[in-house]
């Protein structure tokens, strides 16, 4: 059975009148890299201050390591995040910044300091302050940040906005190492859909503060795996024939659309035989679904 | 909470406000002290001083800063008179207040909260580490100014009288005290408003008397009202800051309760707020 170090129960979160985060049910199991989609807006941000301990939620409850209500304070040193952008004293070099929340943390040790710049790709920056810092250094410093304490859950917010492109790919590497090595648990928020599919285990897909639909990376593979889709004038028709052929993995997702995800080679046959039982075939092809337009057909109005 | 503490002691010394603001009071302290003599000497401009603390005196509410150091009949100075009539004149709490907006917002305004906020345990915590920062600051201002006033004395070449040590303890420690709570009360402000410019204009009112003045207005209403002899100046640490000198021994207990109900009232309240309400 399958552990969850995080459970969110109908949390929800109020502005004013306006909902930013609706009631949710978030399961984050022990070890995985959780990604969170969403648009703008659509209440991630919120959630993830909500779970990093920087913002109560209105109404719900979610538990942390088993412990949830006033036992939550046990286990928030636990969990680390890096919320938005990275909250960094401008004025002071990537050492200090790391060197202050190493003393809140009761760390000692100057190596621990140095590893963690080294960690980031920062081993080299110096006395320079993080003022001048590039968004991409900024963001590793955040990065780094989140990573004092060796945390059991980093909550990670959009964490590669602003990188380069071997930023990207050296960030992914480090969160998919710490999280088998270590095994740190990874809750991670991105519009680079594509990015996140490269490291997530699982998703949860959110849109208008509620969280549409929670799958793992193998489930999302499958849904956005090959299939044929057939444009026909009476699907419900249709669908008898395709039972007729013995076809049983179909689904009709709208009111002429039907995907068929099995017996993919059997394209000109399936064709042949809604042709023969009379039905007006505009299209039918083999096709796949990109992660992204999975994505906005599953948060579409 | 002690390692809050380490963290908020080690950025505060690494702040470049820190070593500015001190480094300019010293300088200026330097220089007032050691020209105040001549200043004195010059009859003309004695004349005018004399005329302006006379107007003082009468005047119902002040608006400003006021700092003078009174003279001996034989030229001398009072030890503590020399210390004292800056903190009187709420120059020292004008600058503890100044470094104490900066220092306390500085993690909310650059998002450094939000590496720590939430793994605190009690935010109370976050308060009590902000206030400790805060005595260490005042404790340093204070040697600083004690330290910058020796030096225009010498400068100046004044005569220095001793007072008595008991004396120069109890006037140091309860105006130590009095600036401690100031800070705090600046510190909880900044706490709960989050705004590095009304807190700061909050400081400068309190410091430079503007709020003398609606401390008066609410005086005349309350004297209408039946209280004859109101004077809410006289119950707040600003008021009690400008009134505690080297002859103020009979107000001693009641300036150290003001101190401990503000203290109290301002750290709770801020605590309190800090608990119920998001940090981001």
């Amino acid at each position: 059975m399958s552990e969850y170090i995080l459970q969110t129960h109908e949390l929800r979160k109020v502005f004013g009148k306006q909902a930013a985060v609706d009631g949710i049910d978030l399961k984050v199991e022990r070890g995985a890299i959780y990604g969170l989609i969403g648009k703008n807006g659509a209440g991630k941000t919120t959630t993830l201050k909500m779970i990093g301990g920087l913002s109560a939620p209105t109404s719900g409850s979610f538990s942390l390591f088993g412990k949830s209500g006033a036992e939550l304070a046990e286990v928030r040193g636990r969990v680390s995040c890096l919320i938005e952008d990275p909250g960094l004293f401008g004025n002071l070099t990537a050492y200090d910044n790391l060197k202050a929340k190493c003393l809140c943390y009761g760390i000692k040790g100057d190596d621990y300091i140095k590893k963690m710049l080294e960690l980031v790709g920062l081993g080299e920056v110096g006395k320079k302050k993080a003022k001048h810092f590039s968004l991409g250094m900024r963001q590793r410093l955040g990065i780094a940040l989140a990573m004092v304490g060796e945390p059991d859950l980093l909550v990670l917010d959009e964490p590669i906005n602003g990188l380069d492109p071997e930023g990207i790919v050296e960030i992914r590497d480090m969160l998919t190492r710490i999280s088998k090595e270590k095994g740190i648990t990874i809750l991670i928020s991105s519009h680079i859909l594509e990015e996140l599919s490269k490291v997530a285990t699982h998703y949860g897909i959110m849109s208008k503060g509620r969280l549409v639909e929670q799958l793992t990376a193998e489930e999302l593979a499958d849904r956005c795996s090959l299939r044929i889709e057939a444009v026909v004038d009476r699907p419900e028709q249709a669908c008898t024939v395709l039972d007729g052929l013995g076809i049983s993995n179909y689904k009709v997702v709208d009111k002429e659309t039907i995907y068929i995800s099995e017996r993919l080679e059997d394209v000109a046959y399936i064709n042949r035989e809604l042709n023969k039982a009379g039905l007006l075939i505009s299209k039918i092809a083999v096709n796949n679904e990109s992660l992204e337009s999975y994505f906005l057909n599953t948060t579409a109005d | 909470m002690l390692n809050m503490i380490r963290m908020e002691l080690y950025r505060m010394v690494r702040m470049k406000s820190f070593w500015v603001i001190l480094f300019i009071v010293a300088v200026i302290n330097v220089i007032t002290v050691s020209l105040d003599d001549a200043m004195m000497s010059d009859p003309e401009l004695r004349q005018a001083i004399e005329a302006a603390e006379s107007q003082k005196d009468n005047a119902a509410a002040n608006i400003g800063m006021s700092i003078s150091m009174k003279q001996n009949e034989d030229g001398s100075y009072s030890f503590l008179e020399t210390i004292t009539s800056a903190a009187k004149g709420m120059l020292v709490a004008l600058f503890i207040g100044i470094f104490t907006v900066i220092f306390a917002t500085a993690d909310f305004n650059t998002g450094y909260i939000k590496n720590y906020g939430g793994a605190v345990k009690h935010r109370w915590h976050m308060v009590c580490a902000k206030a400790t920062a805060v005595i260490v600051y005042t404790a340093l201002f204070f040697a600083m100014f004690i330290l910058s006033t020796s030096l225009g004395v010498y400068i100046g070449g004044h005569k220095i009288v001793m007072d008595p040590a008991g004396k120069i303890v109890e006037v140091l420690c309860i105006q130590g005290l009095l600036h401690v709570v100031f800070g705090w009360i600046i510190m909880s402000i900044c706490l709960i408003i989050r705004s590095n410019l009304i807190s700061m204009i909050i400081t400068c009112c309190i410091s430079l008397h503007v709020f003398a003045a609606l401390y008066e207005l609410a005086d005349k209403g309350l004297k209408k009202l039946g209280w004859k002899d109101a004077s809410i100046l006289k119950y707040t640490v600003s008021g009690r800051i400008m009134q505690y000198g080297i002859d103020s021994r009979e107000i001693l207990g009641s300036t150290v309760v003001v101190a401990v109900i503000f203290a109290v009232v301002f750290c709770l309240g801020s605590s309190l707020w800090l608990t119920k309400k998001d940090l981001v």
